[in-house]
């Protein structure tokens, strides 16, 4: 709340108590302990119940302060030094710092923070205390992996920092956090190597944290939505993910990680078109087949976007394309389906994108029946009613079970998205149409760029020496360096000199 | 002030580009609502041609139909029409099929001997042109039959005709070298080429052609009637002039190079035949000019392997195997040269393509030859033939076990 302007504190503590109350909407989780350790003092703790760490509030402040804090002690003294004496000699808490005005006091409080107040002076003592409940660390739901570290950001914004800097044990890895957000105050932090991240991506990426005006930022999604490039396009030009194995490499290539509180999806800044498709089991599974699984995901990628397409365009402009024997077997298929390829395969790209949309919000008890109708209705109910051809069916499932080959869902829903607009075209002017889209398509991607940075490259500006990790996966013996594409100071993975 | 001006721009590129979709999709059809075309026969009528067309019915061919029996049913129906151009013929089809021809998936082309007889070229003039067929199906003659007759018998194995003629042909050239493969546009060029003529594989109904288009025909163990490759058609120009028998075709084949497989028997030493088959040949070709005459050298080059044995000959011996090599040179030089004699004698056209080597190699001599000799040059071309054969594998065992029979 640094635009709230409330005033400072005032030295007597029941009018801060007063004002507090007022200002909290007399809040009932707002609890209020005074004490009196003689009769000269009067001393006020307050916090928010249930934000800070009940456990170590009465275990360290609250005895503390009605054990160790004698009338002896605060005899002779004003209220200021009275507040110095519990600063420094009497209160057992390593985050503390004193606070005059009233807007950050209220922001403190609401973060987790207990307060304490002496009466008689214009300042409180802030203790860092925060103890809500949390979800542990726990497998990272959204990029599994068979081979690598199963631990996965968590909700905490400290907790992700302490797994990223459990990976880089380096000094060089730095730490900055702002607020964003005029209500929900959520504090975004930003982590990069500094002898590798180049100086004016990390000037950018604060530029435009700071050039956020909003009231609320509840997931990364939302700065990920202000801080992009551009918004006129269906391919993600933001990096996302809640594994800190993947963002902890990002960061070592020097790019710059933004972790939200409250969400364990954390950015990556700048991201290029080939990282949607690297897992980090890449890098963990030897290199040959880290390459030949990153081939299967760029295919699976062109079979997501292209196959319902083809299908229709071969099917209904090039049946000379076809091999006779399988043409007189799809002929014999659709015999009794009464839409035209074009409908039919828009029909079943909806009815799964339905089914799939669904299967993400039924609730978990109810998961059986929808598989069971899923199934039976486009598997093979639609089949034998002659609705569709078992051809389509096939088409249809190839293309889903593709899609899930993407391991960034950005990428995979942007594919999605794409191959509608192919289907179309496909159904008016058939490959042609296809072609066509597929142009366009990557005209927009050369366009694109990531924080200033070609979204294609290694492929768009060629950089041969980076296609060892791009499209291929190089041993990591042979990867000296890291990708020149951030621009990063010092591209040497290895020593040199030697 | 340029994110407005880019606005106007991406509008007006929109604007552009959506007039294309206008024009819609007026070239779409559905797989259901065409009618494939796998096989066409041309013949000769009184007045213009009979066109044939087989159609392929899918309900019938595929176990996966929708919504019905599948399987059940004649696979293909046949349709002729008497058309003064084979175009009309398309037009005609449209009054009695509920589905519109597609050239796309023909497989073959059948024309009538009497047809081929009359000259061709008018005919095909429509399927080279057409943008619907794929140019590489093959044509043949329907031997002393019409193709109509050809195209309405029925197959058991390959439930489509048209499939099993396509098949049956890419198969045979490959394993015995008795039949000539052509595609239309193979033989189109050979048609316009100078110093070469065309053939083509004639194929002919055995059995009685008569229940050969009823489903009776699918039936029986034995057929009644049923499609086979016999013997190659010999073309001057456009115009077919004669037949070519298994063993001038085998020296065809060796002398243009077309050899896959080929096998024949040789005798041993006591008189009874040894069977070797020549699993890979080569042949090279090669014009010489000696003294302003051109001198066409043939040679070809075979590895072979013994497959039958009913001689008593001890194959274990180098000296035997090196005789039946020896042996072999010699049967394939006689081949060739037995076909070349042959056609000059029957036919005295030029099928083998050497005035085209010559003309590729030596254009003035071929002009010179021309000038001579016209269309005869063929029969006092000096040809040399060689051939060089090995013998790699003689099978898995070695002498035959008949001489070890007691008596």
């Amino acid at each position: 709340m640094k635009d709230m302007k409330l005033g400072t504190l005032s030295s007597c503590i029941k009018d801060n108590q007063m004002q507090l109350v007022e200002l909290l909407g007399k809040s009932t989780d707002l609890i209020i302990k005074e004490l009196q350790p003689d009769q000269a003092t009067q001393i006020a703790v307050i916090y928010i119940d249930g934000l800070i760490d009940t456990q170590v509030l009465h275990h360290s402040i609250l005895f503390s302060l009605q054990e160790r804090c004698t009338p002896d002690q605060l005899r002779d003294l004003d209220a200021g030094q009275k507040l110095e004496l519990l600063h420094k000699r009497i209160l057992m808490a390593g985050d503390m710092s004193v606070t005059h005005d009233l807007g950050p006091f209220v922001n403190q409080l609401l973060s987790g923070n207990v307060m304490v107040m002496v009466d008689g002076t214009p300042a409180a003592l802030r203790i860092g205390l925060p103890g809500w409940e949390d979800r542990n660390v726990s497998e990272p739901s959204s990029q599994t992996v068979v081979r690598g570290p199963m631990e996965g950001f968590t909700e905490n914004l400290r907790t992700n920092t302490a797994l990223l800097r459990r990976k880089i044990k380096d000094s060089q890895l730095w730490l900055e956090t702002f607020q964003i957000g005029r209500v929900t105050q959520t504090s975004v932090s930003i982590m990069y190597l500094t002898h590798i991240a180049s100086p004016e991506l990390v000037q950018e990426v604060k530029r435009r944290l700071g050039k956020i005006d909003t009231d609320s930022i509840l997931e990364s999604g939302y700065i990920e939505e202000f801080i992009q490039d551009t918004a006129g396009t269906p391919f993600p030009t933001i990096y996302n993910s809640d594994r800190p194995d993947s963002i902890a490499a990002g960061i070592l290539e020097g790019k710059v990680a933004i972790l939200v509180d409250g969400t364990p999806f954390v950015l990556l800044v700048p991201s290029f078109f080939v990282a949607f498709f690297q897992s980090p089991e890449d890098y963990y599974q030897r290199a040959d087949i880290g390459t030949l699984l990153r081939f299967i995901r760029f295919l699976s990628f062109f079979i997501t976007m292209l196959a319902p397409s083809f299908y229709v365009a071969v099917t209904t402009y090039h049946q000379e394309m076809i091999p006779t024997t399988l043409v007189i077997s799809l002929a014999a298929q659709r015999e009794s389906v009464p839409f035209p390829a074009f409908v039919e395969a828009l029909l079943m790209e909806l009815t799964y994108e339905i089914l799939r949309e669904a299967g993400v919000r039924i609730p978990k008890n109810v998961g059986q029946a929808i598989s069971i109708v899923g199934t039976l209705v486009i598997g093979q109910a639609a089949v034998s009613a002659g609705f569709i051809s078992s051809a389509m069916v096939i088409i249809v499932s190839i293309t889903a079970i593709s899609s899930f080959v993407i391991p960034e869902t950005g990428m995979a829903i942007a594919a999605r998205m794409i191959r509608f607009g192919l289907i179309a075209l496909a159904g008016f002017i058939g490959l042609y149409g296809i072609l066509f889209g597929i142009f366009i398509i990557v005209l927009h991607l050369a366009s694109l760029r990531s924080f200033g940075m070609p979204y294609m490259s290694p492929i768009g500006p060629y950089k041969a020496n980076d296609l060892k990790d791009s499209l291929l996966r190089f041993p990591w013996p042979r990867l000296k360096s890291r990708p020149a594409n951030s621009k990063i100071q010092n591209p040497n993975r290895q020593d040199t000199t030697k | 002030m340029s994110s407005k001006k880019s606005r106007t721009l991406s509008m007006l590129l929109i604007a552009l580009l959506a007039p294309l979709l206008l024009s819609g999709c007026w070239e779409r059809r559905e797989l259901n609502e065409m009618a494939f075309v796998l096989a066409m026969g041309l013949d000769k009528a009184e007045s213009g041609y009979r066109v044939t067309m087989q159609v392929v019915i899918p309900s019938a061919i595929s176990s996966q139909t929708v919504g019905g029996s599948g399987g059940g049913g004649v696979p293909v129906v046949v349709s002729s029409f008497t058309v003064p151009t084979i175009f009309e013929a398309d037009r005609k089809y449209s009054l009695l099929s509920s589905r519109s021809g597609y050239k796309g998936h023909i497989r073959v082309l059948v024309i009538g001997e009497e047809l081929a007889r009359a000259g061709i070229a008018e005919t095909l003039d429509v399927l080279n042109r057409s943008r619907e067929p794929r140019n590489d199906y093959y044509v043949m003659v329907a031997k002393n039959t019409t193709a109509e007759e050809i195209l309405k018998v029925l197959t058991p194995l390959d439930k489509l005709p048209a499939n099993k003629l396509f098949s049956a042909m890419d198969k045979a050239y490959k394993e015995s070298a008795r039949i000539v493969a052509v595609p239309l546009n193979a033989f189109i060029e050979n048609l316009i080429y100078d110093g070469i003529n065309p053939v083509l594989a004639g194929v002919e109904v055995t059995g009685n052609a008569k229940e050969g288009d009823k489903k009776s025909n699918l039936d029986e163990s034995v057929p009644k009637a049923t499609l086979r490759y016999h013997s190659v058609a010999v073309f001057k120009r456009d115009k077919m002039i004669g037949w070519l028998n298994d063993n001038e075709t085998i020296g065809y084949n060796f002398i243009t190079d077309k050899v896959v497989k080929a096998s024949g028997p040789i005798p041993g030493n006591d008189g009874r035949p040894i069977v070797i088959e020549a699993l890979h040949t080569s042949t090279k070709r090669k014009v010489k000019v000696i003294g302003g005459e051109p001198h066409i050298y043939i040679h070809v080059q075979a590895e072979c392997n013994i497959e039958e044995v009913q001689s008593g000959d001890n194959l274990e011996s180098e000296k035997v195997i090196t005789g039946l090599e020896k042996k072999t040179e010699e049967r394939i030089i006689s081949r060739m040269k037995s076909a070349v004699e042959q056609i000059n004698e029957d036919y005295n056209v030029d099928i083998m393509g050497f005035g085209q080597m010559i003309y590729r190699a030596k254009p003035q001599v071929w002009a010179r030859l021309q000038q001579r000799k016209g269309d005869d040059y063929l029969k006092s071309l000096p040809i040399h033939y060689s051939a060089s054969v090995t013998i790699t594998r003689i099978g898995v065992t070695d002498k035959s076990f008949i001489g070890d029979i007691k008596e």
